[in-house]
């Protein structure tokens, strides 16, 4: 009775360790902004700014872009390879939405009635994912059927794709001041809410990723590539067109942080999404996230909290008044911490 | 000093949850190899953990030539003289032979400069000491055989001027007349006065071999015994503590109509002109020497190599395999010789290895209920044991993850499985299991294809044999003119010569 008692006991903290194990990277993140809010309330005036409703909504709208490019790199990184293009195709898309809807350029919209702008919007979308598909095929192609690595294929296609987003804005930004479009980004489609569309955007992003990983054949062909690629291949599943998949879903959401990018800013720039190095921080959101870098493991709820680590941290690190350089270090040692974590928790014996 | 020059006395090892070592002991004697049996997860590789270093025990003692050891890395056992070869070969395969003996303590002149002449030297002397005459110091490692790697191995370990030379599984990848040059070299260093702990699975080896045995199971130390005083059956029984009978449960089954021929089927330089016919109900064995070219047969069947010439027919019809996913479609299942690299997703869970070959049968999105389900009623039937089913599958044993795999080409339900070593590296009571669930999937009118390079299991299993010599086919031999004394001779000499025999059909 009383051996059984103790096993009783136990098992209960055996599976309290689990739950811990399982969600470190929530306790992390709850961690962070404790950390965050009690810097906060011991040197600034007015006291938990942090918390406030105003700067959540600004984190929130802050980090969907970056948010929507490690929904999409995740699929790469799980599948043993990375895309480092992300920011590129965020560039590309950008300029190209904006010389497309913009009134000295194409000047699209205007050339619909205006009761048809619906389409014209739906037109300037459709041809950015499908310039994100075109670029992801790429990507995959040299990927999955040259044997190249994938840190070197996406290193190329990135140059390329920097080149072309300045040939077509003449490495200038390009304003839009159509409205509609506009609040494709930075519109609020919930009255009262001070969420920016960019937001639901992720939210839809996150849905169908987690989808795509969980629910369909696609998702587990890629767990599968990502373990043992060899063994996907003897198990009869299609390794090279499930790869192209995995770098077409990637750019297409690249194509979508760019297509947010210059509706919620009103420009596109030859250097969106590349300035700010979205393609590292969106990688790093991942990693942080539990995405094992020797691919196999991925988790979705593990990416969400990457995002809001990473976001947490640039916000943080911003209104704490913390030069950017500072700001570098600090993530990048969170980043190797990660890795170092990760890699102890799924040390292979495969 | 005592007359032993190792003694492990009540070494004890728990992990969390599991006690993997229980008071366990061994005690070698110098100039003897030293056979330790056991079933996957007897405890054996934790004990020469502990041993090296690798592993720390939680208590018991080592006297290692008189006096206690307690090393804390393999680097401290290594330079003492306790040395391993372990069952997976770890070469660098673009260095030479010699880089790879002297790796990490290269001879190095004038303060920093890596001597190679004395590093070739040495090698040299090394291979003379212990009779390795058929590989040069500056081979590359990549250009050798898996059994020219193994004697590297084995020189590298005898190197360290080791007293003690762990040996695990050496004999898993090598054949007969190769394991034979792998025996004179374990000879040769018995009589120098090394001892030798060789750990095996292979019965008639460990009776070839083998001065003293240890046994264990479950972690527990069973007994010590002379090989003399122990015979097959004892020591089976020993291993598994119940009686083992049928070791190839062979059950003549009715053969039905061909499903399967080939013609001439020829890839590359890989293999030429194999021809067979394969009925319902049939199993027929490939047998040769490691790199005859069988395993290769079986993957272009299965649409990993490209076909350069011949025909395969399935019911008549005649079939163009371009991948496994072709191979699948038409029902071919492939249970790969290269577990680990060919079969298991070690990340993935359970469940989700047993039905991956066969996931579009899930819908969309995917129905994980009946994945539960289906996998739930594999592992019964199979007697997989696993915690759960959202296991990862590398924490399973061998024998567990073969038969996963087993379970995984099941759903799939085909017409012709393909086995290939399906029991190398499985312990014996796991291996009968696999026997008799393959004599049954043939029983129920598959046809199967079996390889193995042990001998005795594709006589015992087969109602046909290939043989196959060189990437040649040298002869197809009935059941009847096998099963007969001398028959293994026989098939021995058509695997070892490149003359066509008079196909007996």
């Amino acid at each position: 009775m009383e051996k059984e008692d103790t096993s009783k006991k136990i098992n209960g903290f055996l599976i309290f360790a689990k739950f811990a194990k399982d969600n470190v990277i929530w306790l992390a993140f709850v961690g962070i902004v404790l950390f965050v809010t009690a810097v906060a309330w011991f040197i600034r005036q007015p006291p938990l700014f942090f918390l406030s409703v105003t700067n959540i909504t600004i984190l929130f709208n802050q980090m969907s872009i970056v948010g929507i490019l490690t929904v999409g790199v995740m699929f790469p990184i799980l599948s043993r390879g990375i895309d480092l293009s992300t920011s590129a195709v965020v560039a590309v898309t950008a300029t190209l939405s904006a010389t497309l809807v913009s009134d000295v350029k194409v000047n699209l919209l205007a050339k619909l009635p205006p009761e048809l702008s619906w389409l014209g919007i739906l037109i300037v979308v459709f041809t950015c994912l499908a310039v994100g598909a075109l670029v992801g095929a790429f990507n995959g192609s040299l990927v999955a059927y040259t044997k190249i690595h994938p840190f070197v294929a996406t290193l190329g296609s990135t140059l390329i794709l920097k080149g072309v987003a300045n040939l077509i804005t003449n490495a200038a930004p390009v304003g839009i001041k159509s409205d509609a479009f506009k609040f494709i980004g930075s519109g609020k489609i919930i009255p009262g809410v001070p969420l920016t569309n960019q937001f639901f955007w992720l939210v839809i992003v996150i849905i169908i990723g987690g989808f795509l990983l969980t629910q369909t054949r696609f998702g587990s062909n890629v767990f599968a590539i990502g373990g043992n690629e060899v063994a996907a291949k003897v198990a009869g599943i299609r390794v090279e067109r499930n790869i192209v998949w995995v770098y077409i879903w990637c750019s297409c959401c690249a194509a979508l942080g760019g297509l947010l990018y210059t509706a919620s800013t009103g420009a596109g720039t030859p250097t969106a999404g590349i300035a700010g190095s979205y393609e590292l921080d969106a990688i790093a959101a991942a990693t942080v996230g539990g995405t094992s870098q020797t691919g196999g493991v991925a988790k979705i709820n593990g990416v969400i909290c990457g995002i809001l680590i990473l976001a947490v941290i640039n916000n943080a690190l911003g209104f704490l008044n913390i030069t950017p350089y500072i700001q570098w270090i600090i993530k990048g040692c969170i980043i190797i911490g990660a890795v170092v974590f990760d890699m102890r928790k799924n040390a292979k014996k495969v | 000093m005592s007359e032993y020059i190792l003694e492990m006395q009540g070494i004890t090892k728990t992990f969390p949850g599991v006690k993997a070592l229980d008071s366990v002991s061994l005690r070698v004697r110098p100039g003897t190899i030293h056979g330790v049996m056991g079933e996957n997860g007897a405890g054996k590789s934790t004990l020469m953990k502990c041993l090296l270093g690798i592993y720390q025990r939680n208590s018991g003692t080592i006297i290692y030539k008189g006096r206690e050891v307690n090393y804390k890395t393999v680097r401290e056992a290594l330079a003492d003289g306790i040395s391993m070869v372990h069952q997976e070969l770890s070469p660098i395969p673009e260095r030479t032979v010699m880089d790879n003996v002297w790796v990490g303590r290269v001879p190095i002149k004038w303060g920093f400069i890596v001597d190679r002449k004395k590093m070739e030297r040495d090698t040299q002397e090394l291979f003379n000491r212990i009779g390795i005459d058929n590989i040069r110091p500056q081979d590359r490692m990549k250009d050798l055989s898996v059994a020219k790697m193994q004697m590297v191995e084995i020189a590298k370990a005898v190197s360290w001027n080791s007293s003690i030379v762990i040996m695990d599984e050496p004999t898993s990848a090598l054949t007969n007349r190769e394991v034979e040059s792998l025996f004179k070299i374990l000879r040769d260093l018995r009589r120098q006065g090394v001892g030798i702990i060789y750990i095996s699975h292979k019965m008639d080896e460990i009776f070839q071999i083998c001065d003293e045995l240890s046994i264990y199971r479950d972690g527990t130390f069973v007994k010590n015994s002379n090989i003399a005083d122990i015979d097959m059956k004892g020591l089976i029984e020993a291993m598994v503590g119940r009686e083992v009978t049928a070791m190839y449960p062979k059950i003549d089954c009715e053969i039905g109509a061909p499903v399967l021929k080939v013609e001439n089927l020829t890839s590359g330089k890989l293999f030429r002109n194999i021809s067979f016919e394969l009925r319902r109900g049939e199993i027929l064995g490939f047998a040769g020497l490691v790199g005859a070219g069988r395993t290769e047969v079986c993957e272009t069947l299965f649409g990993l190599h490209p076909i350069t010439g011949g025909h395969i027919y399935k019911n008549g019809v005649e079939l163009r395999i371009k991948s496994p996913t072709d191979a699948i479609r038409n029902k071919f299942g492939l249970i790969t010789e290269d577990r680990r690299g060919k079969g298991i997703f070690g990340l993935l869970s359970v469940a989700r290895n047993t039905v991956i070959s066969n996931i579009r049968i899930y819908g969309f999105p995917l129905k994980h209920g009946k994945i539960r389900r289906d996998s739930k009623s594999f592992v019964e039937k199979l007697n997989i044991k696993t915690p759960s089913l959202e296991q990862r599958l590398m924490h399973l044993s061998g024998g567990n993850q073969q038969k996963v795999l087993v379970a995984r080409w099941l759903l799939t339900n085909p017409d012709i499985l393909i086995v290939d070593e399906p029991t190398r590296g499985i312990d014996v009571g796991a291996k009968a299991e696999i026997h008799s669930l393959i004599t049954q999937l043939a029983g129920e009118g598959k046809a199967i294809i079996l390889v193995s390079s042990e001998l005795p299991e594709v006589m015992g299993m087969s109602d046909r044999i290939l043989v196959m010599h060189a990437g040649d086919q040298t002869a197809v031999v009935d059941r009847k003119d096998f099963n007969v004394p001398g028959g293994d001779a026989m098939l021995l000499a058509y695997a070892s010569s490149s003359q066509k025999q008079d196909v007996v059909a």
